[in-house]
């Protein structure tokens, strides 16, 4: 089994240039902790179908303890690890899961095919001009959790 | 009763194999009725066409024979359709002998009547496709009669093939076949007498293969199509040519010519290279990823780029707790940074303030008791020296 070291982000210039340098292809942010077990879980998963997805899409991890991509982790409103954000040519693209969240990924993927699947279908609806696509997952295989504004 | 009967008209309905149709090209399960396909008879017809040209071109050989040159003799083959079979004339003195022997056999004649059979509703077109003995027989004679008055005249011929092929042999041999042509045949198709690409070396003045080969298009026959020959502008160059070794005339060096390599070079920087991609281009961020991939490029050139990433650039992000369009949120999300960060400053300036006095208040500790003061103000003391001025 090959395994694909997939690059750690750290610092907001880092991030600034993956967005702007990932062109046609669709980027994978994962923002999460090592020391999380989800977060463990979920980079499994990604390594391991980063090198199918390669030809469209590319995947990167964002360290949250760096204090430098706080200022990210605050725009893109991430309270619960692990997350996940997805851009296409530096646009940010939605993913309608049916959750309160459409703006990001929250939680685990249940298996590789289920990630290469969301990825496919954000990669569909990117190219036809859309902003925000439907998770082609059942109910089930989606983590489910409550947002919480202001703590309330 | 009736129910019975209905039930037994009705015959379960077979699933034919699937088969190959040559005609159309494509396998099919209609079974034999695959025919009278109205298709299938449109694409028979134009198939049967071509092949009748064809055998129109063999049928002129088997009125008009001809020598078979060896040289010629890899040329001179037809594909029968019926028989599937490549019928080359290799060993053959006369043109399309092999051919025309082929097409009086008995098992091409089989093998029409079994195609027809199979994929033609009729087969009255049997006799277009075969020829009789009859003619073969005439063409038997003609061909001995050919043999017997060119016999001293051959032997003449091949010798002069191994001195001087490309210019007298081909005179005399369309001469010859210049006699062939008759009006009478004037609506049956014309084999080619000649090669194309041999002709137009061996008659046109433009190409030098040697001297002996500058021919004036005077000297063709009547009968043969005319061309035109270009020998005058170009044979007068000395500058030397493929056979001699000479460089190419575009890369010599010229000190008239237009394009230089530098002047190329400074015209392409100037042109913006476009990338012309296959993508859509309604995709999401089109406009943005044509841009990037431009400055991408120059960057890799070493132009020096206006690059817009500042420290505090955000990509197109629509937030969660926020309403209106993504621009909406960034400029939010930007505002809620600035009071942010004030607040911090504010909060930083404090907190200075609150250590220097802290430290200021230990080290008088250390030394002398604090003397308590009450806060003045810098504008308290500007105000109080003006009233006093």
């Amino acid at each position: 089994m090959e395994s694909v070291l997939l690059p750690t982000l750290t610092k907001k210039e880092e991030i600034d240039r993956i967005i702007n340098n990932t062109i046609d292809k669709v980027l994978v942010l994962r923002f999460g902790r090592i020391s999380d077990e989800n977060c463990l879980l979920l980079d499994d998963i990604l390594e391991k179908s980063a090198r199918d997805v390669s030809k469209f899409a590319t995947v990167a991890l964002v360290d949250v303890d760096s204090d430098q991509v706080q200022v990210y982790v605050n725009y893109f409103d991430i309270t619960l690890f692990p997350s996940t954000v997805f851009f296409f040519n530096a646009h940010h693209m939605k993913l309608d899961s049916g959750t309160a969240d459409h703006t990001k990924w929250v939680g685990k993927f249940h298996e590789k095919q289920d990630f290469i699947d969301v990825v496919e279908v954000i990669f569909r609806g990117a190219m036809k001009g859309k902003l925000i696509v439907h998770c082609p997952l059942p109910p089930e295989r989606i983590p489910k959790y409550q947002l919480l504004y202001k703590d309330v | 009763m009736e129910e019975k009967n209905t039930k037994a008209k009705k015959k379960p309905s077979k699933k034919n194999e699937f088969d190959f149709c040559k005609v159309c090209r494509f396998h099919h399960d209609h079974g034999p009725r695959h025919k009278y396909f109205p298709r299938h008879k449109e694409l028979l017809s134009a198939f049967l066409n071509r092949f009748r040209s064809k055998i129109a071109d063999v049928r002129f050989f088997l009125k008009n024979p001809s020598f078979l040159r060896p040289q010629e003799e890899s040329q001179n083959r037809v594909w029968c359709v019926f028989c599937d079979e490549d019928i080359v004339e290799l060993g053959s003195s006369f043109a399309c002998s092999k051919a025309i022997n082929h097409f009086a056999s008995s098992e091409h004649h089989k093998n029409i009547k079994q195609f027809l059979w199979k994929h033609g509703p009729s087969m009255d077109c049997v006799d277009d496709f075969k020829i009789s003995d009859a003619d073969v027989a005439k063409w038997v004679r003609k061909c001995t009669a050919l043999g017997n008055k060119d016999a001293s005249s051959c032997t003449g011929q091949l010798s002069r093939t191994s001195s001087d092929i490309h210019n007298k042999f081909e005179f005399e041999r369309t001469e010859k076949e210049t006699h062939f042509f008759n009006p009478n045949y004037l609506n049956d198709v014309k084999p080619l007498l000649y090669n194309t690409n041999e002709y137009q070396i061996s008659h046109s003045g433009v190409t030098h293969y040697g001297s002996h080969l500058n021919v004036d298009a005077s000297q063709l026959p009547p009968g043969v199509i005319g061309m035109t020959s270009n020998s005058s502008s170009h044979s007068g160059d000395s500058s030397g040519n493929v056979h001699s070794g000479a460089p190419p005339p575009w890369l010599t060096p010229n000190d008239g010519n237009i394009f230089n390599q530098s002047e190329i070079t400074r015209v392409q920087e100037k042109i913006p290279v476009k990338t012309t991609s296959k993508l859509n281009p309604h995709r999401v961020g089109a406009a943005w990823a044509e841009r990037r991939k431009i400055e991408m490029e120059m960057e890799k050139r070493g132009e020096a780029v206006n690059s817009n990433t500042d420290a505090d650039w955000l990509p197109n992000f629509g937030r969660v707790w926020q309403s209106g369009t993504r621009k909406d949120s960034r400029k939010e999300f930007e505002k809620e940074k600035r009071k942010l960060v004030v607040a911090a400053e504010s909060i930083s300036m404090e907190s200075q303030e609150r250590k220097l006095v802290k430290t200021e208040s230990v080290s008088m500790e250390s030394e002398e008791p604090v003397q308590i003061q009450p806060y003045v103000s810098k504008r308290a003391v500007c105000f109080a020296f003006t009233i006093l001025n």
